[in-house]
């Protein structure tokens, strides 16, 4: 019995041991896989590679060391990488986080690794330890694959993206003027956005929007040059592209097939007439989500609103030749500052924010329309009119004129269309407006404890006739000669 | 079955057992070591709001009209002028949430509002924590929703001096609206133009 029990420990333990052994040779001969890293320099760029450690990127050092013609020493045998630097000695070891430079030492935020031969050690080893010795400064964002020498002017890129009437529009913004031209490969569906300047430094590597039109938003300069690729899906036909803000900002947009209903189906162009300076018309379906708003006859406000924005996006699609994007088309949850950066980021010329009025008075039947306020009185000042930036929850004060304009031709359109109804003109501090950049309005309409409110909201031709009086006050407005 | 089979049984038995002791009884542990949350012995609203030996003063009440034309009408009303601003504060919002039985008011605040705390800061902030029914029961409207936050903000900074602007706090947090309309991330000054008085009237 002894005998066996120890045959039987002894085979396990070689069994143990032999897949042990087998596993570690097996993760040895494992092919490390690499990415392009781009390490910007004042006057070229160098292409190296890159491994992910735990999530983090790591850079192969040898290539940036040789690029810097600084010398080093490789000893394999003792697991150390030595560069001898005017400005020190700088000593790695394998699997070791700490460096040390001459006398002291440096803790970084990974430990330097060799794998398949080559070193590779995290970011912040050429950003604070490299560094010290050679004295070129570099800037690294954090999770990029790309490395600026701190000497380098590079642009911020930022991305976002939009879901339009029939398109999709993804709005790029640069910190610096810059040319873009587009390369599109129908058989790939893939679009490419070429910059016609490097490095530049995005705030994100891909952006996370998908859509009928998108799949994916990913910034790319792996070869050394930037780019921005979009991988679309088959439905889209075209990519339009308008410059803006003295080439600072771009706007493409992504047109698909048309495939939805009828009641989206803009007339053609030929029949649509120009709104003038109103290209852009943001329009903010009230409530969402969770937020319901108040009820209508068993129908919540945030189904009336979002069914009235559908109706107002296809009526000014119809008549006018601008750009509509609501701030959901669907059922979800915005508080009042993402609706307000939708309408910013898109430069929209004009904010419509659509709800349904309640009062405990059954008899109240009353109509508003809201503008950011209170506006301060004249001449009241804070000292800081003259700033060059103004804070957020003032961002709607140099356009309260011409907010109040947009209401009053509002107030005409809607109580012309609608015999009985009365639109009233007031202020209060709307989370959604108060920060556009941009002539905005809310509607409130009527009151879901009236009767004549409620028969009004159920009656079929009601919302025609509605929609169609804001598309006139939207064309008045546009095509009036104030400035924006 | 082998004898050394069952041995191993046994002993993996053992192990199990023990295991599962050792388990439900740490779980016990932790179980019997969670303390229930306990009541406060008092809290703030159940202090006096005054000394019986405090004067009385006369104060106006901004409270939600039914015509939307004036949204806020006054009514003349009785605190205690006590020492402490924070208790003056807290009795004209105690009217507010009572109410006036009185047609052509909707005077009062949604059902089961509470103020937790006040606080009132040396710029002239008051910092006012209410509980969530200010906001879950709000019927809703951009003219309730401001009447409501108005006759919190008209009340307390016209007819207390110390008081600048008030900052409505929800269950201890920040809302960033009532009920899905009007800011309540920054302070609000007075706003006496949605009210039935004139803005040159002398504060109280």
């Amino acid at each position: 019995m002894d005998t066996r029990d120890t045959i039987l420990r002894l085979t396990f333990m070689a069994l143990v041991g032999l897949a042990l052994v087998t596993s570690a040779l097996s993760r040895a001969q494992e092919p490390v896989t690499t990415s392009p890293f781009v390490v910007y320099f004042d006057e070229d760029s160098l292409i190296t590679d890159s491994i992910r450690v735990d999530g983090v990127i790591y850079v192969a050092l040898v290539d940036v060391v040789r690029r810097m013609a600084l010398p080093y020493t490789d000893a394999t045998a003792a697991a150390t990488f030595t560069i001898r630097a005017p400005g020190g000695t700088l000593v790695a070891s394998r699997n070791d986080r700490r460096v040390t430079i001459d006398r002291g030492s440096i803790e970084l935020s990974g430990r330097v690794v060799r794998e398949d031969g080559r070193w590779f050690v995290p970011p912040d080893f050429i950003t604070v330890a490299l560094y010290r010795v050679g004295g070129t400064a570099f800037r690294y964002r954090s999770g990029s694959a790309r490395m600026i020498a701190a000497d380098i002017a590079a642009p911020e890129i930022r991305m976002g993206a939009d879901r339009t009437e029939d398109s999709t529009r993804l709005t790029v913004r640069a910190g610096a003027s810059v040319n873009v031209r587009v390369q599109q490969d129908p058989d790939s569906n893939r679009v490419v956005l070429a910059f016609d300047r490097a490095p530049l430094d995005p705030i994100i590597e891909t952006l996370d929007y998908g859509d009928a039109a998108i799949r994916s938003v990913t910034y790319d300069d792996a070869d050394g040059r930037s780019k921005i690729i979009v991988e679309t899906t088959p439905l889209v036909s075209s990519v339009r592209l308008v410059p803006t803000d003295e080439n600072r900002g771009f706007f493409v947009d992504f047109v698909g097939d048309r495939t939805d209903s009828e009641n989206r189906r803009p007339a053609p162009a030929d029949s649509r007439s120009s709104a003038g300076a109103v290209r852009v018309v943001v329009v903010d379906p009230g409530h969402g989500g969770l937020d319901g708003g108040t009820e209508v006859q068993g129908r919540l406000e945030k189904e009336i609103t979002l069914d009235l924005a559908r109706g107002l996006r296809a009526a000014l699609g119809r008549r006018l030749d601008t750009t509509v994007i609501l701030t959901r088309d669907e059922d979800r949850q915005l508080n009042g500052k993402d609706r307000a950066a939708i309408a910013n980021n898109n430069q929209a010329d004009l904010m419509i924010s659509l709800h349904v009025g309640y009062s405990a008075d059954p008899t109240e039947s009353g109509s508003s329309l809201f503008l950011a306020g209170p506006s301060r009185p004249a001449g009241e000042s804070d000292g800081e009119t003259d700033a060059l930036f103004k804070p957020w929850f003032r961002a709607f004060e140099p356009h309260a004129p011409r907010s109040r304009e947009v209401a009053e031709r509002l107030q005409t359109s809607l109580a012309g269309a609608i015999p009985g109804w009365t639109f009233s003109i007031r202020e209060a501090p709307i989370s959604a407006l108060i920060s556009t950049g941009m002539p905005a309005v809310l509607i409130e309409l009527g009151n879901a404890n009236n009767p004549t409110t409620l028969q009004a909201l159920t009656d079929v031709g009601f919302p025609e006739r509605l929609l169609e009086a804001i598309v006139d006050a939207v064309a008045r407005f546009g095509t009036s000669t104030g400035n924006f | 079955m082998p004898r050394n089979v069952q041995i191993a049984l046994f002993v993996m038995s053992l192990a199990l057992a023990g295991s599962l002791y050792y388990f439900f009884n740490v779980t016990r542990t932790i179980r019997s070591s969670t303390v229930p949350e306990a009541e406060p012995s008092f809290s703030e609203a159940d202090l006096p709001l005054y000394e019986p030996n405090d004067p009385s003063i006369d104060v106006k009440l901004f409270l939600p009209a039914t015509s939307n034309d004036v949204l806020l009408r006054t009514r003349d009303v009785t605190i205690f002028a006590t020492t402490r601003v924070e208790d003056r504060a807290r009795q004209l919002v105690e009217h507010l949430i009572a109410g006036i039985g009185e047609e052509g008011l909707y005077g009062r605040l949604p059902e089961g509002t509470r103020l937790n705390q006040v606080f009132v800061s040396e710029d002239g902030t008051a910092y006012l924590d209410f509980n969530s029914a200010l906001s879950d029961n709000h019927p809703g409207g951009v003219l309730p929703e401001q009447a409501s936050i108005y006759s919190i903000v008209n009340s307390l900074s016209y007819n207390i001096s110390e008081i600048e602007r008030v900052k409505i706090l929800i269950g201890g947090v920040e809302k960033e609206t009532l009920a899905g309309h009007c800011l309540l991330l920054l302070p609000l000054p007075a706003d006496l133009s949605i009210t039935d008085i004139a803005e040159t009237v002398d504060r109280g």
